[in-house]
């Protein structure tokens, strides 16, 4: 270098040590608040519209649980509010969710045509989760109950849940939900805080993280009044985690839509 | 790009280069405590973002992102309607050397580019592409500011 009165001068600024220092320890602890706060974000806004709707009777079917998302993709499809999805008892109810949800299948089913070797799909429906499930079944069992369709499912991906040497397919995050369900299967295993209802605490909002990033909040399973679970053929599996308020994970499971 | 570095990696690469940051800092702020900030701000940085993995990249990345928040800092609302209290009491305990004060009268193009020239002694094509500029705005404003800084000196002796 050049010795001339400006590098000279330039050549007497430092940082203290302590300065460095401090500077460190803020960036860090920025950078983790950072961090948490960005997933709190995201947390809060989806956390008001998203609903768990069959989360109490997981046991009954073989862990196989709803949810909808906060947002559709598709705003062209209708979206199942909370309150439609827990009124199980109204059959207009349940008529039109059932609609929503076949013109979904017929959607998806179009839009994987090319790539599906799956069976045709085929869903079920029922107004009470507890009647209409065996404890060891992933789908539920036609009832009684005004049920429109009811279609028991006949892929047998949808009798196991997927593992996680299964491949896991690139899908647009667009197909995600497209009809504002997303359906989650928990594994039976590692999950023994999903697997029992009674681990999920009143006082905690869990959370879920799609692999695109989405979080759902999850609500707490209810076991009264017994929700309607809408069983879907799963087109692909994805692995979902299971967060706790404090953003911790607390397990994992495949995701099926 | 490269890849974002572990937390000790990231301490390591901004311990060599604090002085740096903070020299550049106090050529854009003349401030040690907005200075100080931009120390942080650049760490900050460094611990979140991806960074360069060649080592020369790493070094002018830095002065530009350096440059970057010095520029964010300045146009901050806060920072324009502030009034320092330098203004009022001397109680500055590290004073920057003398000709920093001469510095300041430069604008902070020409103040970026006498120090990336004589200190970091960048080539003139290096400094365009660094503050992407033009390489004869470049040349034009190492001239003017050498002759602005010889007047400033002169006068001040």
């Amino acid at each position: 270098m050049k010795t001339n009165v400006y590098t000279l001068a330039i050549d007497q600024i430092h940082v203290s040590e302590s300065a460095i220092e401090a500077a460190l320890a803020a960036a860090k602890l920025r950078a983790a608040k950072t961090v948490s706060s960005q997933a709190k974000m995201r947390y809060a806004a989806i956390a008001a519209s998203v609903v768990l709707a069959g989360a109490a009777s997981a046991a009954y079917f073989g862990n196989i649980v709803k949810f909808e998302p906060p947002v559709s993709p598709s705003p062209i499809v209708p979206t199942v509010t909370a309150t439609q999805a827990e009124q199980p008892t109204e059959a207009k109810a349940v008529r039109e969710t059932s609609a929503a949800t076949e013109k979904h299948i017929n959607a998806t089913e179009k839009a994987q045509a090319p790539e599906s070797t799956e069976a045709p799909i085929s869903y079920s429906e029922t107004s009470n989760t507890a009647e209409a499930s065996a404890p060891d079944e992933h789908t539920p069992a036609p009832t009684d109950a005004p049920v429109t369709p009811t279609v028991v499912p006949t892929q047998s991906a949808a009798d196991q849940p997927a593992t996680e040497s299964d491949p896991l397919p690139e899908v647009d995050s667009s197909q995600l939900c497209s009809d504002g369900k997303l359906f989650i299967a928990l594994a039976p295993t590692g999950l023994s805080q999903i697997d029992d209802p009674e681990a999920f605490s009143d006082d905690h909002l869990y959370y879920i993280e799609t692999k695109f990033g989405r979080y759902y909040k999850i609500q707490p399973p209810k076991l009264d009044p017994p929700i309607p679970s809408w069983i879907d053929q799963p087109k692909s599996d994805q692995m979902v985690y299971l967060y706790n308020s404090d953003g911790e994970i607390i397990g994992q499971a495949p995701i099926w839509w | 790009m490269g890849q974002k570095i572990g937390t000790e990696k990231a301490e390591a690469v901004f311990r060599r280069y604090a002085d740096m940051i903070y020299r550049v800092a106090l050529h854009n702020l003349d401030d040690p405590a907005d200075a100080d900030d931009i120390l942080q701000e650049v760490c900050l940085v460094l611990l979140t973002k991806k960074l360069p993995e060649e080592e020369e990249h790493l070094k002018s990345w830095l002065i530009r992102v350096t440059i970057n928040k010095c520029r964010d800092l300045s146009r901050s609302f806060w920072r324009r309607n502030r009034k320092s209290i330098d203004d009022y009491e001397e109680l500055k305990a590290e004073k920057p050397p003398e000709i920093m004060a001469e510095l300041q009268s430069l604008s902070e193009s020409y103040r970026n580019i006498i120090y990336l020239y004589y200190y970091e002694e960048y080539t003139v094509s290096e400094i365009a592409q660094l503050l992407r500029m033009n390489v004869n705005t470049v040349k034009s404003g190492l001239r003017r500011a050498r002759d602005q800084l010889k007047k400033l000196l002169t006068e001040a002796e």
